[in-house]
């Protein structure tokens, strides 16, 4: 051997022993503790839009992560369950429709195809908007502590005689507006007892699997309306009102139903700008 | 003065010329082409869904130019949009792969995009399978030294492909291999070849979920033996990853090992074979969050036999990386010419077995919210009580006079359904399959090849829905060949015995290739079932489909 392959070899083990060093073992504990944010500032919320379907086996442990966030994320998060696509489409046997037409029109324009997925703020994290369950936890702290844009105010009512929803929604900017946002206004219901599959059991048929944050319809339409067709300066306030009749013979019940109303880039990123989410019936 | 400058000018042309001349003499261009569409009905019957693009198709170009020392290559990949069972998010198209190399006696360098192999590959393999829609090479700087014969240093880092973007994990590796025979020379012996190497990986992604303490570096190291002589060989490698939480083995945070030895055994007729490998918590991928079958570091192919018999393929294995224990025999032994079994051109018999079994695992630390195992102990020796796999088989293969041959096969397997579908109630399925293959050659040009396979196979459980694959089946394939250009074949493949009468279907196939030097073109018809495809133990989920299919491939 030369001089020179002796040092190229030489180099070549001290390189070794640098990607030796790049070792990092973890002991117990494993798991890090919940941090729930208790504090009332405005903080930017995120919006989890979790495509499911109740006859997607794997989507019970997706709903169950997505309450883990919520335990850890307290109201930072707002959980919207999309039932869309395949795996949500009634059959002969199954005839209960999740379905709604936003859902459908949002799972088609992000091309949402694999279930479960969830779109956090409509945010791409690594390239990717709507994300299959294990980026969930990397996704969500890229973005719960972004300076928010703006901040959202429902005050929400029921009418019993006319079955109908009002609310008022209270945008203040804490930036400059921009023309794209637009505000839409959604709702949804908690605990729909139905079936749904679940690969974890045995059989997998639950029949009486308790559906939370299911998303029943827009006030608004899927994309919603402009919040100003000027831009605002920062801490202008807009408040806007909606009127909504639950339709006729559905099996919507009001004490569940929540207003979440959030605002969007429309035609530009699509990203969320700010979330939030207040029960219709406050008990 | 005017004509000096003149006469220096030329003479810098025509150097620069001739110069150019010898370099680009010894250049040379290369490359493949690949396409592969498939038009698409809708079929209820097979479960084959209605794909609104009605036609889907991959196609790829890869280009190779070589001047003295100096590559520079690339790929052009079209997916407009994947054909059904390739990954949705290679849609799209564009250059996918492109290198620039340097190449001498004493060094490799590359740059760009590039393929590696650390030893068996237990550590570090990474490699393109189209079939399976399998590509995670390495965007990065991949050198290789060799400073004397029988000694080579590799080292590389970069990020692997993850459809049309980069991994987040960064892998730096490195691997060291000295064949003891060149290095020592004379003072070894020449009847033996030993060969020893040693790899290391580190893998580099930041932690930023919320859930875990998880290492931001994860280290694994490697070491392997080969030798061989004359009559026997025997390949070891073991493998050891330190902790390597990942979505893949539910954020175990336990050590990984894997070992994979072997053996071999030749002489006259007959070959021998012995492979065992135990592999725990292996999953090495360059990004935690990872699944299926993308940016996986290493590789460890199926301890089984690869069957080619369509109905055998029904039931494939595939290594389960987060821990089995394997063993596979395999005797091949030819009958002599002219002796009672071998007759006028010899008889070859061979006898196979593989058995794959879980590891013995005892959960320490649990993970409460998960209900999965932070940590676990599994004894190296120890072999845990689920059968994963086992297949036993015979294969005859005889030629009775110059124009016919037989091949016969017997074929036992038994398969984890459960764990191998990621289903959770089916149990598992013991099937037979039987093969009789008899190829006769009319004349030195037309021959015919046909296959007729049956499939008896029951199952643990009753089925709770109408199921595709089940029950007994029978096939028949005819290929008649028009050498050298033309193959047609046809087969039906049948489900004659699923426990559900509307599911007993007929799968119909037919297709023409034509061969013309290095290119192949073929067209098809044929309704395909779904199942699993698997490769050298790698496997991805197919959809039924039912539709025509045209492919071409050339290389120039």
């Amino acid at each position: 051997m030369t001089k020179f392959n002796k040092l190229i070899a030489l180099l070549f083990c001290f390189s070794l022993l640098l990607i030796i060093s790049s070792c990092d073992e973890i002991t117990y504990p494993y798991r890090e503790g919940t941090h729930i944010d208790t504090t009332d500032t405005v903080s930017q919320k995120i919006l989890l839009e979790d495509f499911t379907g109740f006859l997607c086996n794997n989507c019970p442990a997706a709903h169950e992560l997505a309450y883990e966030l919520k335990e850890q994320l307290g109201n930072q998060l707002v959980i919207l369950a999309v039932h869309a696509g395949y795996y949500a489409k009634p059959n002969l046997q199954y005839t209960y429709d999740f379905r709604t037409a936003a859902g459908t029109e949002i799972n088609d324009h992000f091309s949402v195809q694999a279930y479960p997925n969830g779109m956090f703020n409509r945010t791409a994290y690594n390239n990717k908007i709507p994300l299959g369950v294990d980026y969930w936890g990397a996704a969500i702290n890229t973005l719960k502590n972004k300076t928010p844009k703006a901040k959202i105010e429902l005050t929400p009512s029921y009418n019993e005689t006319s079955h109908s929803i009002s609310v008022d929604v209270k945008i203040k900017y804490l930036q400059q507006s921009s023309t794209n946002h637009y505000l839409v206004v959604q709702i949804s219901e908690d605990s729909i007892v139905q079936i749904q599959l679940d690969k974890r059991k045995t059989p997998e048929l639950i029949q009486n699997y308790v559906h939370n944050n299911v998303l029943r319809g827009s006030i608004t339409s899927t994309w919603g309306d402009q919040v100003s067709s000027t831009v605002l300066p920062k801490e202008a306030t807009i408040t806007k009102h909606y009127d909504f009749a639950i339709p006729d013979g559905s099996d919507w019940r009001p004490e569940k139903l929540k207003i979440v109303a959030y605002i969007h880039d429309k035609d530009d990123t699509w990203q969320i700008v700010q979330v939030e989410e207040a029960k219709i019936i406050d008990n | 003065m005017q004509k000096g400058i003149t006469c220096i000018t030329l003479f810098i042309i025509m150097s620069g010329v001739l110069f150019s001349q010898s370099i680009f003499d010894q250049s040379s261009i290369s490359g493949n082409l690949q396409f592969d569409g498939q038009y698409y009905y809708k079929d209820s019957v097979i479960g084959a869904a209605d794909v609104p693009d009605k036609l889907l198709s991959n196609g790829f170009l890869f280009l190779n130019y070589k001047v003295s020392n100096f590559s520079a290559s690339l790929r052009y990949e079209n997916y407009m949009n994947p054909i059904l069972g390739i990954d949705a998010q290679y849609k799209g198209n564009g250059i996918a792969y492109r290198s620039f190399g340097y190449s001498s006696d004493f060094i490799d360098v590359t740059a760009g995009n590039f393929y590696e192999q650390f030893g068996s590959g237990i550590l570090l393999r990474s490699y393109e399978e189209r079939q399976l829609g399998i590509d995670n090479s390495f965007d990065g700087l991949n050198v290789k030294i060799k400073p004397v014969t029988g000694l080579e240093f590799k080292a590389l880092i970069g990020k692997q492909r993850n459809f049309w973007a980069l991994s987040e994990g960064i892998v730096r590796a490195a691997d060291m291999s000295i064949s003891l025979n060149d290095v020592l020379g004379d003072l070894f012996s020449s009847d033996y070849n030993i060969s020893l190497g040693g790899s290391v990986v580190s893998k580099m992604q930041p932690d930023v979920e919320s859930f875990y303490y998880l290492p931001h570096n994860v280290f694994a190291y490697s070491t392997r033996l080969a030798l061989s002589a004359e009559s026997f060989s025997v390949d070891a490698e073991f493998g050891y990853k330190y902790n390597d939480p990942s979505a893949i083995n539910n954020y175990s945070f336990n050590p990984g090992t894997a070992l994979v030895i072997n053996t071999a055994l030749y002489g006259d007729g007959y070959g021998f074979l012995l492979n065992l490998h135990r592999i725990d918590n292996m999953n090495f991928r360059s990004e935690r969050e990872a699944a299926g079958n993308n940016l996986t570091i290493n590789y460890i192919p199926s301890i089984t036999k690869q069957h080619v018999w369509r109905l055998a393929t029904l039931y494939p294995y595939s290594t389960q990386m987060n821990g089995e224990v394997g063993l596979q025999a395999d005797f091949t032994y030819t009958f002599p010419k002219e002796s009672f079994f071998g007759g006028k051109y010899g008889t070859t018999v061979a006898l196979n077995y593989a058995r794959i079994q879980s590891l013995d695992t005892t959960q320490t630390v649990m993970d409460q919210k998960t209900g999965y195992a932070f940590r676990y102990d599994s004894p190296f020796f120890k072999v845990g009580d689920r059968l994963h796999y086992q297949d036993l088989n015979l294969e005859v293969t005889k030629k009775w006079d110059k124009d016919i041959k037989t091949t016969f096969a017997l074929i036992n397997i038994i398969y984890d359904k459960d764990l191998l579908e990621g289903k959770s109630s089916y149990g598992k399925v013991n099937s037979t399959i039987a093969v009789l293959e008899c190829e006769y050659k009319f004349n030195p040009t037309n021959s015919l090849r046909t296959e007729l396979q049956h499939l008896w196979s029951t199952q643990d459980s009753a089925l709770h829905a109408p199921d595709n694959i089940n029950g007994n089946w029978a096939l028949l394939f005819l290929e008649y060949t028009i050498a050298p250009h033309w193959y047609i074949s046809a087969f039906d493949e049948w489900n004659y015995g699923n426990e559900y009468d509307e599911k007993q279907i007929h799968y119909l196939n037919a297709s023409v290739a034509y061969i013309e030097k290095s290119t192949r073109i073929s067209f098809g018809y044929g309704r395909q079932r779904g199942g699993l495809l698997c490769i050298g133990g790698v496997c991805r989920e197919v959809p039924a489909s039912n539709g025509f299919t045209l492919s071409i491939t050339s290389t120039f």
